[in-house]
C-alpha cells in the first residue's frame, strides 16, 4: 500500500532524475575576510546535485531537489567544511490553472570562521511552504503563498566572545498577490505581506556586559505594493515594484516608509544580454533591528560561436543599519565567468570574483570603528558533468 | 488672374510631365546600378563578403537541422497537446514566422554550399544581405515565441536550443541573476562581523 502511494506520489514513468557533479579548484586571497594582514589559501570543492523533474506540466506533480557541498582547503584545515540543502515540492494543477503545492525544505550553510582558531558557524533551516493559485478571469488570477522557516545556529565561540544562540529565531510569512495581464506577456502585479519574526532567546544577554553584542529584537511587519513585470518592448524585459513597508520591533527603531525595486533586461542582439537594476529594500538584520539597502547592479552576457558564454556582473551596495547599533557600509562586488561548453552535458568555467566591503561601525561617543571591512578575492574553475 | 490660372496649368502639366517620366529615369538608375554591380573597393570588399559567406557556410547545415528538428517539435507541441486560446494564439503568430524564416535559411544555406559559388559581385551581395538578415535563422522569433508561451506556463517545452550550448537569452538572464555574490556571513557584532 505505502509502494503503492509512493509510486504514485513520484510517478517514476513520467519524470526524470538528473545528476550534476561539479568539482572546481580555487584561489582565495582573504579566507578569513579580516580587514588587515590577510590570509589566502587554495581549495577544491566537489558538489554533487540531484534533480527530480516531472515529465508532465498539469495534474499531480512531484519535483525534489539535493545538494551537497564540500570544501577542503590546503592550508587551514578550519576553513574545511560541508554544507546542504534538499527539498520536496508535490503540487496539483489543474487545467483551469488551479494548483496548490507543498515545498518542505531543509538548509545548512556555513559560515568562514572568525580566525585562525575559530571553528566555522554553522545555520540549519528548516521550514515549509505552502501556496495556491487560482485564475479568476482570463486576464487576472491569485495567487497565495506562505512559509514558516526555523533556523538553529551551531557556534564554538573562541574564549571573550558569546556564543550565536541568541540569533536562533522562527519567522512566519504570508504573500497575497493579484496578477492581471494587461499585455500578452507583461502582468501589473498587485501584492500584500505580512510576516513576523521570533527570537526566543534574543534578550537573553539583555543587562550583561555583553549586551552590545548579542542582542535581537521581535518583529512584525506589513507591506502593499504593485509593480509591473513583463515585457516591455520586442528586446525589453522589466520588474518593476513599489510598496510602502511598516516594520516594528519590540524596542528600538522601525521602518515606515516606501521600497522599490527596478530592474531591466535588455537583448542589445540574440547574442548580448544586459542587465541593469535598482533595489531599495529593508531587511532584518543580526547586527541591529533592520537594514536598509541600496543597491546598483549592472550584468551583461555575451554568447561567442554558441559554446563560449561570457558573464560579467558588477554591484555596489550601501547600507544603513538603525539603532540601536548604527553602521554604514558600502560594498563593491562583481563577478566575472567565462563558461565553455564541451557538450550539452559537459561543461567547463572560469570564475574571477572580486567582493569588497568598507565599513563604519558608529559607536556611542561619536567613535568610527572600521574592523570589519576587507577585501577578498577568488579565481577558479569549474568542471560540470550532466548525467 | 487669367495669367496665374495659366500658370498654375502650366506648372501641372510640367509636373505631370516629370512624373511620369520619374518612374522610367529610376528603374533605369536602378537597372544601371544594379548591372554595375560593382564594390568602391572590389579587392576589400569581395574578401570580407567571402569571408563571412565562408563563416556562415560552415555551420548553416548544422543550425539547418537542429532548427528544422526545433520547429517540428513545437508544430508537434502545437498538434498535440491541449493548448488555451491565448497559447494556440502564440503558435499561430509566430508558428508561420518561424517556418518562413527557416525556409529562406534553408535557400540561402543550399545557395551557399555549392560546388561553385557565383562570382558576381552583385550576387554576392544578395547573398550577404540574405546572411546578414538571417544570420541567427530564426532564434529571435523564436524567443518571442517563449516570450510569449512563459505567462501560460508551458515555455520550457519550447526551449531555444542553440547548436551545442543549449543556452537561450532567458538562460542567459537566469545565470545573471544567479551570479550576485553573497556576502559569507550573516552580520553579527563587530567582533563577530
Amino acid at each position: 500500500m505505502m509502494i503503492a502511494l509512493l509510486f504514485f506520489i513520484l510517478d517514476p514513468a513520467n519524470a526524470s532524475l538528473d545528476k550534476l557533479l561539479t568539482v572546481g579548484t580555487f584561489y582565495e586571497s582573504n579566507s578569513y575576510y579580516e580587514d588587515k594582514s590577510d590570509k589566502g589559501d587554495f581549495f577544491i570543492s566537489v558538489k554533487p546535485e540531484l534533480m527530480y523533474e516531472p515529465g508532465k506540466k498539469k495534474g499531480f506533480l512531484t519535483s525534489a531537489y539535493g545538494m551537497a557541498q564540500y570544501n577542503k582547503y590546503f592550508v587551514h584545515s578550519n576553513l574545511d567544511f560541508f554544507q546542504y540543502e534538499g527539498h520536496l515540492k508535490i503540487q496539483t494543477i489543474s487545467d483551469t490553472e488551479t494548483g496548490f503545492f507543498l515545498k518542505p525544505s531543509v538548509k545548512t550553510l556555513s559560515e568562514p570562521p572568525i580566525n585562525e582558531t575559530g571553528d566555522r558557524p554553522l545555520r540549519q533551516f528548516m521550514g515549509a511552504e505552502a501556496g495556491a493559485q487560482w485564475r479568476s478571469t482570463e486576464l487576472s488570477r491569485f495567487e497565495i503563498e506562505g512559509n514558516y522557516q526555523t533556523e538553529a545556529v551551531s557556534f564554538n565561540p573562541p574564549s571573550g566572545m558569546i556564543s550565536y544562540d541568541f540569533q536562533q529565531n522562527y519567522e512566519i510569512n504570508m504573500v497575497a498577490k493579484h496578477l492581471y495581464s494587461f499585455l500578452p506577456e507583461t502582468n501589473l502585479v498587485t501584492a500584500l505581506k505580512v510576516g513576523q519574526k521570533i527570537f526566543p532567546e534574543g534578550t537573553k544577554y539583555k543587562g550583561t556586559p555583553n549586551e552590545e553584542f548579542g542582542l535581537k529584537y521581535d518583529s512584525q511587519y506589513i507591506e502593499v505594493g504593485s509593480g509591473v513585470v513583463g515585457r516591455l518592448t520586442r528586446t525589453m524585459k522589466i520588474r518593476s515594484y513599489a510598496g510602502f513597508l511598516f516594520r516594528e520591533y519590540a524596542k528600538e527603531a522601525g521602518f515606515r516608509e516606501p521600497i522599490f525595486t527596478l530592474e531591466f533586461e535588455e537583448e542589445r542582439s540574440p547574442r548580448d544580454m544586459i542587465l541593469l537594476g535598482y533595489d531599495y529594500t529593508v531587511e532584518d538584520t543580526y547586527y541591529s533591528n533592520f537594514v536598509l539597502k541600496q543597491k546598483m547592479h549592472i550584468g551583461f552576457g555575451r554568447i561567442f560561436g554558441d559554446q563560449l558564454l561570457a558573464l560579467a556582473r558588477l554591484s555596489y551596495q550601501y547600507r544603513s543599519y538603525s539603532r540601536p547599533n548604527r553602521r554604514e557600509d558600502q560594498r563593491l562586488a562583481g563577478e566575472f565567468k567565462l563558461d565553455y561548453s564541451f557538450s550539452k552535458t559537459f561543461k567547463a568555467e572560469a570564475v574571477f570574483t572580486a567582493d569588497l566591503l568598507t565599513s563604519e561601525t558608529l559607536g556611542p561617543a561619536g567613535t568610527v570603528d572600521p574592523s570589519v571591512s576587507y577585501e577578498y578575492i577568488r579565481a577558479g574553475l569549474f568542471l560540470k558533468n550532466l548525467f | 488672374m487669367i495669367h496665374f490660372i495659366k500658370g498654375i496649368v502650366f506648372h501641372w502639366k510640367t509636373w505631370a510631365r516629370i512624373s511620369s517620366v520619374l518612374p522610367i529615369i529610376l528603374i533605369g538608375t536602378t537597372n544601371v546600378a544594379h548591372s554595375e554591380g560593382r564594390f568602391k573597393n572590389p579587392n576589400r570588399d569581395k574578401t570580407i563578403l567571402l569571408s563571412v559567406i565562408d563563416q556562415f557556410r560552415k555551420e548553416c547545415t548544422h543550425v539547418s537541422t537542429v532548427d528544422q528538428n526545433t520547429l517540428d517539435r513545437l508544430q508537434e507541441f502545437q498538434q498535440t497537446e491541449k493548448l488555451q486560446k491565448e497559447q494556440n494564439e502564440c503558435f499561430n503568430v509566430y508558428l508561420s514566422q518561424l517556418r518562413g524564416i527557416l525556409v529562406i535559411y534553408q535557400q540561402t544555406c543550399h545557395e551557399v554550399t555549392q560546388p561553385k559559388l557565383t562570382e558576381e559581385a552583385s550576387e554576392l551581395a544578395r547573398i550577404f544581405v540574405n546572411i546578414r538578415a538571417y544570420l541567427t535563422s530564426f532564434r529571435v522569433t523564436h524567443k518571442l515565441l517563449n516570450g510569449c508561451l512563459t505567462r501560460t506556463g508551458i515555455s520550457e517545452e519550447a526551449q531555444i536550443e542553440l547548436s551545442d550550448y543549449g543556452v537561450g537569452s532567458a538562460q542567459v538572464f537566469k545565470k545573471l541573476r544567479s551570479m550576485e555574490v553573497e556576502s559569507p556571513f550573516k552580520e553579527g557584532r563587530v567582533n563577530m562581523r
